[in-house]
């Protein structure tokens, strides 16, 4: 036991310490009263999140008095119970899978006296911390509103951290679980990244899967809602309360205060947890065993091939070039940076769209469809202009929806890590280094933004008959927020780039930038989008064509693109320099 | 020719870990660059590649006359540089990680192929350059390494630790290499633990210990300085004994 405790604090150190330490500021800077830039980092943070906490408090002491009604309030329990289980199951995955299988320190492990559950052990109490302080977030504002709905006391607050606390660990074993037995399986699969690709698309398709059910409940009525919590032993609602059977016990011990139910779930949580240990003592050293194994296949380049390998290319490009294919084959970095910038579509739009044809025939859509082009075509003046507006809108909202999901340039110096340091003797100036991350970063959001949002305008022309010229000024728009959103990332990565990690995760998922950069993408966005919508009502009110608020948007856009960029550069070149 | 003049590196929370160090490295000789772990090697290494900025003290880099503050990209196309890790740009290829230092250091197309396959048969990996170097053992990392910071044919050799890893045919071809880059009135400087190495293959060597030069000169001068003393690992150990 007492190995266990000290690799388990020692991982905790160097695995998830860094994340800690970021927020907490560095040491060094403190002395210099540099030390600021973590706090005010968590302080933003807090202040963007601050509304999804009370609006989720809020929906727990409403859905209370809603369901009170009928007498079913205890379902409110029981739902953050589910959502906080299925939550950590997804996160989970990908969390495993880098702090397992993906760490640096796997190779020094392994030498070592240590028996598998040792290991393991460390490990899993290194990952149940983090999901304890990440479900929190998620199930701490739920649970406070449904206890001030209820007007519960002390026991309950304090069954609440111990729900907090014990919650993550049953999906993180069923994650531990399921990615060892495929590691076991899939042991003579020589390239490791195909596997680790494989296990991060299961969670994507978990992640869509949790999107649908969602979607699916949309508009449900209150008596649908209960029947699909209490009894629904086929949906999906019930199939996570089948896998978590000890959520029974949390209910009836936060509902009733019955501390023999809290301690029955503290138990099973541990149950699961033996249970864990004991598989990993058969599965996790095969493997584990040759992590870092990649295909190779020794084949000499021939003349004719070295013809066209070798031709040179301009810096700036061969450095995107780099920056590009490393990004697209290490399997953590292309997930996390750059494939939701290609499926976007499929996490937002399928949903959209099987909510509207559960809602609408086919033939009563194409005839809407007909309608609308009719009606659309029929307009003349001021309220085709309006269309355009309207159209130019949505590709605006298109194209800063899918940036901000994007992180290809917003974890760019992170991604360097301690290899950082080629940055500073090959002989290519800061500045077109930036260029090269930026080219890179801009490229990959191009197709997520101005491909799909191209492609969603010429079906707007084409079959809504939406004025043309919106496809050319849509186009312009989204690229012009591209460069702006990548120019945005990149500073907030310059300012404090996460460059001592463990884990390729680390640098992408649990580097506080990346949410810094999707909340002020997003602010960004609401800004200019208020902007021109009311600059918009107050042009065209005033008379005006609506060519004048279309034009001026544009070039407050262009003027910003513009001058962010040569701020990245010069500020970043900067950055850079000072870098260390 | 690299020359270091005052230069001093103080790190945060105000360790001083080179102390007003000065270096000449003249053309034509292959010098190494000894001293205990932690004595500053690594660290005068990376000021002198612009890795690090050495302390705003009036210190200066010179890589063959050019002030490495004052005109970095210049001086740094003056050098080739393998770094102590070898751990760099796994998922490229080897032949994707050569050809992107070509087109940094702009090596022409023409002669860039023959330059590699030149390289890669010295060093016995032309069948690995089509594979990621992933799936290189530490020693082939370390000879992409040394191949990706030699292909633009500079004139300053910056090596740190380069013979850790390599096989024996391999240490021995870049032991060559160097030789013959010294031979045609180029310089070469690397870092070794190894005193026998730097016995057998430097025309100078430089000691540092806790961040300052105790000694730069020939072998023989050392000997010479030391005559009680029968082997250059007690004379080091003499030079270092307070580290």
């Amino acid at each position: 036991m007492r190995k266990l405790f000290c690799l388990t604090r020692v991982l905790f150190k160097t695995s998830l310490g860094s994340l800690y330490q970021g927020m907490a500021g560095n040491k060094n800077k403190k002395k210099n009263g540099k030390g600021w830039g973590g706090k005010l980092l968590c302080l933003f943070l807090l202040i963007c999140l601050f509304p999804t906490f009370i609006m989720l408090g809020v929906a727990a002491y409403e859905g209370h008095d809603l369901l009170a009604g009928i007498g079913q309030e205890g379902l409110i329990v029981s739902f953050i119970g589910i959502l906080g289980s299925m939550a950590t199951l997804i996160f989970a995955i990908s969390l495993v899978l880098s702090i397992f299988y993906m760490s640096r320190d796997v190779e020094m492990l392994l030498p070592m006296p240590l028996k598998p559950w040792e290991i393991v052990g460390a490990k899993f109490t290194v990952a149940w911390l983090y999901e304890a302080a990440t479900t929190a977030l998620l199930v701490l504002p739920p649970f406070i509103g449904y206890g001030l709905a209820e007007k519960s006391g002390i026991l309950y607050g304090f069954f609440v951290a111990l729900s907090v606390l014990f919650l993550p660990a049953a999906p993180l074993v069923y994650a531990g679980l399921v990615l060892m037995l495929i590691m076991r399986i899939f042991k003579g699969v020589k390239n490791k990244d195909f596997l680790n690709l494989i296990a991060m698309v299961i969670v994507l398709a978990a992640a869509m899967a949790l999107g649908f059910s969602m979607q699916s409940m949309e508009g449900i009525s209150q008596a649908e809602l209960v029947t699909l919590l209490s009894a629904g032993e086929n949906s999906l609602l019930g199939l996570v309360k089948s896998l978590f059977p000890h959520l029974g016990f949390l209910e009836k011990a936060l509902l009733e205060g019955d501390a023999l139910s809290m301690f029955l779930f503290v138990a099973a949580s541990f149950g699961f947890i033996a249970v864990f240990l004991a598989a990993a003592n058969f599965l996790y050293f095969g493997g584990v065993a040759g992590m870092n194994e990649t295909s190779a296949k020794r084949r000499k380049i021939s003349e004719k091939e070295s013809l066209s390998i070798n031709r040179r290319t301009g810096a700036v490009a061969s450095y995107a070039g780099k920056e590009r294919k490393i990004l697209f084959r290490t399997p953590i970095y292309f997930v996390n940076c750059a494939l939701l910038a290609f499926i976007w579509p499929l996490l937002f739009l399928i949903p959209l769209v099987m909510g509207l044809s559960s809602q609408v025939e086919i033939g009563e859509l194409t005839w809407l469809v007909s309608e609308a082009k009719e009606w659309i075509s029929s307009m003349s003046g001021q309220d085709r202009m309006s269309v355009l507006a309207a159209a130019l809108f949505a590709a605006y909202g298109l194209s800063c929806m899918s940036l901000s999901l994007t992180a290809a340039s917003g974890t760019s110096i992170s991604r360097e890590g301690t290899n950082f340091s080629y940055m500073k003797y090959i002989p290519l100036s800061y500045r077109d280094q930036i260029r090269g991350k930026l080219l890179c970063g801009i490229e990959i959001c191009a197709v997520g933004s101005s491909g799909y949002t191209g492609i969603l305008l010429v079906l707007a022309v084409a079959f809504l008959g939406v004025p043309a010229a919106a496809l050319p000024l849509g186009l312009i728009l989204s690229v012009l927020i591209n460069v702006l959103f990548n120019c945005l990332q990149l500073l907030v990565d310059l300012w404090r780039p996460k460059l001592v990690w463990e884990t390729e995760t680390q640098a992408v998922k649990q580097n506080l930038n990346v949410v810094v950069e999707m909340f002020g993408s997003m602010g960004l966005s609401v800004l200019f989008g208020f902007l021109g919508w009311k600059l918009f009502g107050i042009m065209t009110d005033a008379g005006l064509s609506a060519w004048a608020p279309i034009g001026i948007m544009t070039g407050v856009l262009a003027l910003t693109a513009f001058v962010l960029y040569r701020v990245t550069l010069k500020v970043g070149e900067r950055m850079l320099e000072r870098l260390e | 020719m690299i020359e270091l003049k005052h230069v001093s590196k103080t790190y945060g929370g105000g360790k001083k870990a080179v102390c007003d160090v000065s270096l000449e490295i003249a053309d034509g000789e292959i010098t190494g660059f000894i001293g205990p772990n932690g004595a500053g090697k690594t660290t005068t290494l990376k000021m002198i590649t612009g890795i690090l900025k050495p302390d705003e003290d009036g210190g200066a880099v010179l890589l063959n006359q050019i002030p490495m503050a004052k005109n970095p990209l210049e001086a740094k196309k003056q050098f080739g540089f393998v770094s102590d890790n070898p751990d760099n740009f796994l998922r490229l290829k080897g032949i994707e990680y050569l050809n992107f230092m070509a087109d940094i250091y702009e090596v022409p197309s023409e002669g860039r192929w023959e330059r590699i396959e030149s390289f890669a048969r010295r060093f016995e990996i032309e069948d690995a350059l089509n594979d990621k170097i992933l799936s290189y053992s530490h020693g082939m990392r370390q000879k992409i390494m040394v191949m990706g910071a030699l292909l633009h044919n500079p004139s300053i050799w910056i090596l740190d630790e380069p013979l850790t890893g390599l096989d024996p045919k391999s240490a021995f071809e870049l032991k060559e290499m160097m030789k013959e880059h010294a031979a045609s009135g180029r310089s070469v400087l690397f870092s070794t633990h190894v005193l026998e190495v730097a016995e057998k293959l430097c025309d100078k060597v430089v000691i540092i210990n806790r961040g300052q030069i105790v000694y730069q000169g020939t072998l023989e001068q050392l000997r010479a300085a030391y005559p009680g003393i029968d082997s250059l690992e007690n004379i080091f150990l003499e030079l270092t004994k307070d580290a």
